[in-house]
This record gives C-alpha cells, sequence and structure tokens, in this order.
C-alpha cells in the first residue's frame, strides 16, 4: 500500500468504527454511509497531496470493501468458523447478526473472480457497492460513457447473482 | 500454472462473449431473438448458454440484495407485494394481505401460541442495510413499550428473506377517521372530543421521546366502544423508521397509505405536511405533530386541509411547495366547504365554528412552529376550554407579555440595578425590612440608612458608572476597577460594617467575574473584622451569605449547604427579608444542585414569597433575585422532567433580561445553556445548538478562557455537538473543560467528576473506548466520593462505564453497572424515566445475545 491509500485505510477504519459505535457494536455497516463519511476526508487530504478525484474515488471504493470485507472475516472467524459458505438465509425474526458479513464475504469473493474475467467490471461494480458512488459518476471515474458504464453494470450484476445463487445452491 | 491461467483465459473469453450475447438478447425481441439465440447456441455453447442463465437473473434482487442501493424498485406482484404470503415469519405464519401502499404492505399473520392475529407490516422496496436495520430495531423496541389505548400496540419486528424490515402489531377492528368523516361531518363537538383524545395520545408519545411525524386521517383509526367512538394512532415512528431503513430521506409519505379512498384528497398526497417538512434543514419536532392535530381537527370541520394543499394537482409540485411555505391557514370558519358537508350543514358549521375555536386551529397549524402550541397536550387542553365554554388560551396574552410591559413601565431604574445587582444588593440590606424589626431598631436603622447611603454614593457613583459600558466615561475593565477598590477598602480606614458590606459584595463581584484568586484574597481580608462582629449582625451575616455563595460556585455543596444554613438559621424573626430571601435561594440552588429536589423546593418558595411579598416594593437588588430564584425553580421543574414548563419559563426569563440588557449579556447566559440543556432533553438539537453558540459567543466575549461560566458554556455546546455526531470539536471542548475544572477546583470536586463523565461519554460515542474507559473510572470516582451514590449524576457516570464496558465486550462488568446505574437513578429524586429506560434497553441487548 503507498502512503495515500495506507492514510486512506486508517480513515476509513476509523470511521467505520465510528459508524459502528453508532450502531452498538457487532452489527455489519452499509457500503455506502462509510464510504460517503470517509470519502470527504479521503477528498481533502488527497486533494493536498496533489492527487485526482477520480483516483481518489476509485481507491476509496477498493479501501471501503477491504475494510468491510476484513472485518467480516473477523466477526464471520469467530461467530460461525471460518470460511464457511452461508446457507440460504432463514427468517428469524430480529436477528441480523452475521447475516451481511457471511454474506459480504461471498460477494467479495465473487467480485473477485469478475476482476479476473473483466477487471472493467470488477471496478464498476466495486466503485457501485462500495463506493457509493452513482452510474453517472463512476462513468466519470472510469472515463466511459454513461450507456457503456450502465450496460457493463447490468451484465456484471446479473453474473455476480448466477454466480452467488450457485454458491448457495452448491 | 500455465494450465490455470490458460483455464482463466478462457474462461474470461466466455464472460466477454456471454457478455456480447447478452447485449444482443437484451435488445431483440419475440422472434428475432429466438433466432439469435439459436445461431449463438450453434456458435458459441458455452457463451450462450452462460448468457442465458445471466439474463434468468437480470434484475432480480437476489443475494446482492443487501448491496444494492435503495435506488433500484423490485419487481412486486400485486396480490403480493412483499412476496411473503403462505410464509412463516418467526411466530407468524403470513395469512392474506390487508393493504398495499407505495413502499409498504401489510398482511395479516396468525400466531398459533398463544393463538393472536397480528398485522404485519412489511417494506417492499429492495433491501436495507444492517446498520439501518439494526437502528429499525431499536427502535421498534421503544414502539413496544408503549402502552395506551389511543396508540396501536407493537408486539414485535424481524426481518424477512430478503432482509428487509417487518413489524407486528395488534390488529385493530377499525375504519381510518377519513372513512367516518360523514358520520362525524353532524358534531362538531364530537369532532373536536376525537381530536382531544387524540392529541392526549399523541402526548404520550411525545413524553416517550417518539414523534409520530407522519399524523393525518388515514393513519388514525376509529374504534368502537362503549362510549363511542375512540381514534387508535398507527404507523407512529415507523413510516420514518422505514424511510430511514432504506436509506430515503424524507420519504415518510409514501410509506404507509395502506387504507382506503379517503375522505379529502388523493391517497398519498402530502396534504397534512407541516411548512417545517418540506423545508431541508430543519428537524420535525412536537410541534410538527401538534400542526398534523390542528389540521385533522381542520379538515374535519372544514373538509380540508389547512390551505387548501388537498386542492392543489400533483402536477403542480411548485404550488404546493409555495402555498406550503407562505402561506397562512385561513380561519376555518370562512372555509367550510358547501360541497362536501351539503348547504344547510355547511351553513350551521359556520356559525358553530366560533372565533375561539379559529384561534386555536389557527395557532395549532401556524407556518412559524414558535406560534404553535409548545405540545399536544397544550393543544387538548386549549380545546377542552373550548368545549367548556371557557376562554381559550390561543387568545390570552402571556406572562411574558406582562413581564415585556412591566419592564418597559420601570427601565431607567433597572438598568442600574440590575446591571450588577449583586453590588447594589449590599447596599440594600438596610432599607429593606419589615416595619416591626425597623420599630425594634430604630436608632439602628438610622444608623444603617446612613451607611447605605454611603454605600451606594460608593459603588454608584464611584463604580458602578464606570463599570457600565453603556454609560459615560472611561473604558475600564471592570475587574481593575473592583481592584482599585479592593485597594481603596484595605487602605482606608472605614468602619467595620461598611468594609465588611463591601468586601462581602467584592468577594461575591470577583467570584462571578472568574477571578477567583481576588475573591479569596477578600474573603481572607475581611473575614476577620467581620468575625469579630456580633453573630447576629446583618453585616457578620451577610458575609457569610456571600461566603456560602462562594462556596457555591465553587461546587463545595455540604460546606455552602452549612453556611446557608447557619445565616437562616439565625435571621429567624430578624426582619430582614432581603438577606432570607437571598439565603433560601442559596440554600434551595445547593439542594438543586445534590439532587435533594424535595428539600429545595419549600426554601425556593419561601425566597419567592419573600421577593413577591414583603420585597416586591422595595426598590434594588431584589429584581436580580428574584430572577435567580425563577431560574431556579425552573430547573426544579426540570428536574422533574416537566420540560415543557421549563423551557416556557427559560424563554421568557430570557426574553426579559434581553429586554433589559441587550443580547449579548453576560446575565443571560445561565439561562441560555440551560435551555440548550433543556432543548437538548427535548431532543431538539439543532435548537440546543443555537442557544449554546450563542452563550460560548457571550461568554468569549465577556470572560477569561478559564472563567467557569464559560467552561459551563462550552460543556453545553459540547453536549449538542456530541449529540449531532460532530465528536472531534465536542472531544474538544470536553477536554477544555476538564482541564479548566482541575486547575481552579481541584480533583476532588463533583464539577471535575461532571466533566469527566462528559468527556467519558463522548469519548464513548465516538468510538474511542479505551480512553473514554480512563475518564470514566475516574469520573465516577469523583462522583461517587462528592455526590455519593443516590444522585443522577453518579448514575450517569455508572451508565456511560457501563455502555463503554459493554463496548469493550466486558458483558459481564457492563451487566453489573447497569444494573448499578438504575439503582443509583431510582434512588435519586426527580424524573429519570428516560435514563432508565435506556440503561434498560441495554440490559436487554445483553441479555439477548445476537439482538
Amino acid at each position: 500500500m503507498d502512503e495515500l491509500s495506507r492514510t486512506l485505510y486508517d480513515e476509513i477504519r476509523s470511521v467505520a468504527s465510528v459508524l459502528l459505535r453508532r450502531e452498538y457494536r457487532d452489527r455489519s455497516i452499509g457500503a455506502t454511509d462509510l464510504a460517503h463519511e470517509a470519502l470527504e476526508r479521503a477528498l481533502r487530504q488527497g486533494a493536498a497531496q496533489g492527487i485526482e478525484r477520480e483516483e481518489i474515488l476509485r481507491r476509496c471504493a477498493r479501501l471501503c470493501r477491504q475494510v468491510l470485507v476484513d472485518q467480516a472475516r473477523a466477526r464471520g472467524r469467530t461467530k460461525r468458523g471460518e470460511g464457511k459458505r452461508p446457507l440460504s438465509i432463514e427468517v428469524e425474526p430480529a436477528v441480523t447478526d452475521g447475516l451481511g458479513a457471511l454474506d459480504l464475504l461471498a460477494v467479495d469473493e465473487a467480485l473477485e473472480r469478475l476482476s479476473r474475467l473483466d477487471e472493467r467490471h470488477g471496478q464498476i461494480v466495486e466503485l457501485r457497492f462500495f463506493g457509493g458512488q452513482s452510474m453517472e459518476e463512476i462513468a466519470g471515474i472510469l472515463g466511459l460513457s454513461l450507456s457503456a458504464v450502465e450496460k457493463a453494470w447490468r451484465k456484471a450484476r446479473a453474473w455476480l447473482e448466477l454466480e452467488l445463487g450457485e454458491g448457495k445452491r452448491g | 500454472m500455465a494450465d490455470s491461467d490458460s483455464s482463466r483465459g478462457d474462461e474470461a473469453r466466455t464472460y466477454a462473449k456471454a457478455g456480447e450475447i447478452f447485449d444482443a438478447l437484451c435488445d431483440a425481441e419475440g422472434a428475432a431473438r429466438s433466432v439469435a439465440l439459436e445461431r449463438w447456441r450453434a456458435a458459441e455453447p458455452e457463451a450462450a448458454r452462460l448468457a442465458e442463465r445471466m439474463l434468468e437473473r437480470d434484475g432480480t434482487q437476489g443475494s446482492l440484495a443487501f448491496l444494492e442501493d435503495a435506488r433500484s424498485s423490485a419487481v412486486q406482484d400485486e396480490h403480493d407485494p412483499a412476496g411473503v404470503l403462505g410464509a412463516t415469519l418467526g411466530a407468524y405464519r403470513i395469512e392474506r394481505l390487508l393493504g398495499r401502499g407505495g413502499m409498504g404492505a401489510v398482511y395479516l399473520g396468525r400466531r398459533s401460541d398463544p393463538d393472536a392475529r397480528v398485522a404485519l407490516k412489511f417494506v417492499t422496496l429492495s433491501a436495507v442495510p444492517a446498520a439501518a436495520l439494526e437502528r429499525f430495531h431499536r427502535e421498534a423496541l421503544l414502539l413496544a413499550r408503549i402502552d395506551h389505548p389511543g396508540v396501536v400496540r407493537y408486539r414485535d419486528s424481524g426481518v424477512d428473506a430478503h432482509g428487509r424490515p417487518y413489524l407486528a402489531m395488534d390488529l385493530i377492528d377499525g375504519e381510518p377517521l377519513s372513512a367516518a368523516v360523514p358520520e362525524l361531518g353532524r358534531d362538531v363537538q364530537a369532532c373536536v372530543r376525537l381530536v382531544v383524545a387524540l392529541a392526549e395520545a399523541v402526548h404520550h408519545l411525545h413524553q416517550r421521546g417518539v414523534l409520530h411525524r407522519d399524523l393525518k386521517p388515514s393513519n388514525v383509526l376509529l374504534r368502537r366502544d362503549a362510549r363511542g367512538l375512540r381514534p387508535v394512532v398507527i404507523d407512529l415512528g415507523i413510516a420514518r423508521a422505514l424511510a430511514d431503513a432504506q436509506g430515503h430521506q424524507g420519504a415518510c409519505e409514501s410509506a404507509d397509505s395502506i387504507t382506503g379512498p379517503l375522505g379529502f384528497g388523493p391517497l398519498g398526497t402530502p396534504a397534512f405536511m407541516s411548512p417545517e417538512q418540506a423545508r431541508t434543514g430543519t428537524h420535525p419536532d412536537v410541534r410538527t405533530d401538534v400542526h398534523a392535530l390542528g389540521a385533522i381537527l381542520y379538515a374535519l370541520l372544514t373538509g380540508h386541509p389547512p390551505r387548501g394543499l388537498d386542492q392543489i394537482p400533483s402536477s403542480d409540485p411548485l404550488e404546493f411547495h409555495r402555498r406550503l411555505q407562505e402561506s397562512e391557514a385561513r380561519p376555518p370558519s370562512q372555509v367550510v366547504d358547501a360541497d362536501v358537508f351539503g348547504a344547510s350543514l355547511a351553513r350551521e358549521r359556520r356559525r358553530v365554528v366560533d372565533r375561539d375555536l379559529d384561534a386555536v386551529l389557527l395557532k395549532a397549524v401556524a407556518q412559524d412552529p414558535e406560534e404553535r402550541y409548545g405540545s399536544a397536550e397544550a393543544l387538548a387542553s386549549d380545546l377542552q376550554r373550548w368545549l367548556q365554554g371557557l376562554p381559550v388560551e390561543a387568545h390570552r396574552i402571556g406572562r411574558l407579555g406582562r413581564l415585556r410591559r412591566l419592564v418597559r413601565r420601570r427601565p431607567a431604574e433597572s438598568v442600574l440595578v440590575l446591571g450588577l445587582g449583586a453590588l447594589l444588593a449590599a447596599g440594600t440590606v438596610a432599607i429593606v425590612g419589615s416595619r416591626a424589626a425597623q420599630v425594634r431598631a430604630r436608632v439602628r436603622y438610622e444608623e444603617q440608612l446612613a451607611i447605605s447611603r454611603e454605600l451606594n454614593r460608593f459603588f454608584t457613583e464611584g463604580l458602578l458608572q464606570r463599570a457600565m459600558p453603556e454609560l459615560e466615561g472611561p473604558q475600564m475593565p471592570v475587574i481593575d476597577l473592583l481592584r482599585a477598590a479592593s485597594e481603596k477598602v484595605g487602605h482606608e480606614e472605614l468602619p467595620p460594617v461598611v468594609a465588611v458590606s463591601i468586601g462581602a459584595t467584592l468577594m461575591e463581584v470577583f467570584e462571578r467575574l472568574g477571578a477567583s484568586d481576588e475573591a479569596d484574597a477578600e474573603l481572607e481580608r475581611i473575614s476577620d473584622v467581620a468575625l469579630e462582629l456580633d453573630p447576629d449582625d446583618r453585616y457578620r451575616l451577610l458575609f457569610e451569605l456571600q461566603r456560602a455563595v462562594l462556596l457555591t460556585r465553587r461546587s463545595e455543596w455540604s460546606a455552602a449547604e452549612q453556611g446557608f444554613l447557619s445565616v437562616l438559621r439565625r435571621l429567624e424573626g430578624a426582619g430582614a427579608p432581603e438577606l432570607e430571601a437571598r439565603a433560601a435561594n442559596g440554600l434551595g440552588h445547593v439542594l438543586l444542585s445534590v439532587g435533594r429536589l424535595d428539600e429545595a423546593q419549600p426554601w425556593l418558595e419561601r425566597a419567592l414569597e419573600l421577593f413577591e411579598g414583603e420585597l416586591a416594593e422595595t426598590r434594588g437588588g431584589q429584581r436580580d433575585g428574584i430572577w435567580e430564584v425563577w431560574g431556579n425553580l425552573a430547573i426544579l421543574r426540570w428536574s422533574r422532567g416537566e420540560l415543557e414548563g421549563t423551557v416556557a419559563a427559560l424563554e421568557e426569563l430570557l426574553s426579559v433580561f434581553e429586554a433589559q440588557f441587550g443580547e449579548r449579556s453576560p446575565f443571560g447566559l445561565g439561562i441560555l445553556s440551560n435551555l440548550a440543556s433543556v432543548e437538548l432533553d427535548r431532543l431538539r438539537p439543532e435548537k440546543a445548538l443555537v442557544h449554546a453558540r450563542r452563550s460560548v459567543d457571550i461568554a468569549d466575549a465577556v470572560f477569561e478562557a478559564d472563567h467557569p461560566d464559560r467552561l459551563s458554556a462550552l460543556n453545553q455546546l459540547a453536549s449538542c455537538l456530541s449529540f449531532l455526531g460532530d465528536f472531534d470539536e465536542a472531544i474538544a471542548l470536553r477536554r477544555e473543560v476538564y482541564a479548566g475544572r482541575l486547575e481552579r477546583l481541584g480533583p476532588n470536586n463533583s464539577a471535575v467528576g461532571v466533566a469527566l463523565n462528559n468527556l467519558a461519554s463522548t469519548l464513548a460515542r465516538a468510538g474511542r473506548h479505551a480512553e473514554g474507559r480512563e475518564a470514566a473510572e475516574r469520573g465516577l470516582d469523583v462522583l461517587l466520593g462528592t455526590l455519593g451514590d443516590a444522585n443522577p449524576a453518579t448514575a450517569s457516570a455508572y451508565l456511560t462505564l457501563a455502555v463503554i464496558e459493554q463496548a469493550l465486550g466486558e458483558g459481564e462488568g457492563a451487566r453489573a453497572l447497569f444494573v448499578d446505574a438504575i439503582e443509583v437513578y431510582e434512588a435519586a429524586e426527580g424524573d429519570h424515566s428516560a435514563a432508565i429506560e435506556e440503561a434498560r434497553v441495554h440490559l436487554e441487548s445483553l441479555e439477548t445475545p445476537g439482538r
């Protein structure tokens, strides 16, 4: 990790811990919340170092994902044993614990596979889910047309749903 | 390695190809699509298979749902919008759809053991982030504790298979208010009675910290019982909780509407919205619900909500907005709609809705929340007065108006007197007093009168005129002026009583100005002289009184209490009402500060009685004194949980002070601080922040950095910021307050303990638990040592530490501390129900792991 990423990572982690505190401990937190809180500070810091906005947004999404996944891993380990794949989600009233966490790990792995198939698609999903960016913003960040981003998003999303759905059955 | 690389290459190629096919198939339709698919299947079998399966998943809400932004919307089945029919959720089997709306759907659920039917409300949009869910469940937990016949009973909450929250509530056998309009329409009194009952139910919610935010006829069900139609509020706070859970801000309007056609306007129109809800940056408070209650009655009486908002076509949102934001409602008696009620009934109604009822409704739905009733209860009682044929409050001029007029009548006198009231208090000691006392000591009275003239001259002509910046004269810092006075007292040969009197006053003024060292020096300088006076001598008593005041300002409660008591004992029958009133107020203040409310009350009442009785016609510092008593009585009400009354009293007080001294006077500081605290208690942080910022601005301009009043103002500001989530600034302020008090008061002082507790609590809120724990432990020690274990401040310290231990994973420790907190709160006087409730919710979350 370079200097900016390291600062960003710490920044995001501290934002995450604040958010977690607000929502009480042991909860997974919304990626979008996290991204927005972290972004403002990250942009300030990045600007000071002369790094372009698009670059910061891209890295921020990546790091949000990393923080969330790290968190989910830590929790997954302590709660349900490491590396278990999620089963289909049975409804238990008022029990949300762990649900997001384990799904998140599965998404992360699937996203990793997607990135190997098509790096750009992986980036779009990452910016969308973990960076909390809109389609227009993503187009701006990646220097693509809006329709190209939308098309790619639709495919990537369908592929992920497929991949995750099979994972559950298997 | 090479093998896996090449297989990955193949996979990537297949994915890319499948993407092409996917796009092509998306664009094609019908036969063209089948033909294209056949061709692809032949040419690229693997990619075509993948593309087909991807298409099956296109747009579905599956495993990714929990990450999806709420912007995307799911495909819904009209008869089962939440997709849960026949499913079993928790204890409930979902039997049928009862109703649906934009974002929500309500189902009938049945519980087998014990057998019960419930209404289950679902969100039908996309999935919800876990953090928002947690907030939702916490809110649901609070709602489940609300038990009032006028409010739907919430039973349970959970999430469905898609991670969407639902709520289980009692099924109410009744119809929406909107549907009952024709029946109610005949009877204005019945409409008013209905809204009185509704307002009482809403007030019950407010007292438990729940705002409805979306009251309207479709959210009120009418249940028929022996006494007629009884309103039941549904969807309380839920609309908002659901909207929040969805990440939709301000989408509450569409979150319900489960009922049939309404009497007024189309479903889901925000015709009952309050003006502030349409503004950005303003937050709803109890007066938002007051507006809605008024709007409901307005609509029942006239056929339309205020401002005719239901008659603006939905195609014209700008006009809607303009009318909501800019216009006041017209008097209901003038807008009764003959088309709704028929000509003869409308005529009758225009007569029954008289000027009083017009006034009540216009006050309830005023554009500016400040002009509305301060609570649902106040609206209910004014409507009740109308029902009983009594004059309504909506017309009356408040005590505030009367006080303002009083001040206008006596401006010149007050400026000097109030300017440094304490200074003159000393001068007036001798000229007040009951006639009996004057007769008993006529000679002495004459002598004292002479002294008091001398004192008045010394202060008003020699010092005070120059001290008041508004007056002509050299701009000399007050503190320098007083130092000069102190020098003079020290060197000049003054009669002992004069020296003591001036010294006692200087002592208090130095302390008030934050110059503790000088106050101590003054105390030192005069105590020998003072203690040589006869124990019952007024000036000896004045000295002891001022010493107790000084101790009070340093939070040395038990010494101060002894001081005041000893003065009061010797004043009995001495005919010195001014001294007695000040001592009684001082003692009341001390008792309040240590949480002994019941003991404080009679002393404060005694002080008020003296100020309003024997002292009412005397000139001098009693004006200052009476306001202190009013301030303390306001705090007493506050400690007992009467927030509404406290705010009214403090605002009155503030406006009187401001009328006297302008808006930047330090004299309003304590009032502003207290107002900020109460507003925070009432969950109105924005308002609190305004007061707190103002008091800090004033304190910064007037006081030196470590002045105790400035530190108190900073502390208040920190509370507001912490409440609003601005932790960095809040923590910095907390540290400054702590350091300042530690320096000034030493480590074993309750004010230092309170500062530590506040610091700990803010650190905890910011997620810095380890630091917070240290501060919390020290704070608790100090508070236990100074205020003991039946005091709300001590209880709060237990609570803070408990929350921190919980966050650090020390479940056992936390549990014990929560129990301690509850016990201490229960042992303390006053209303601590909100804090106890909070502790219980925490305890419960510890006892049901996974929640």
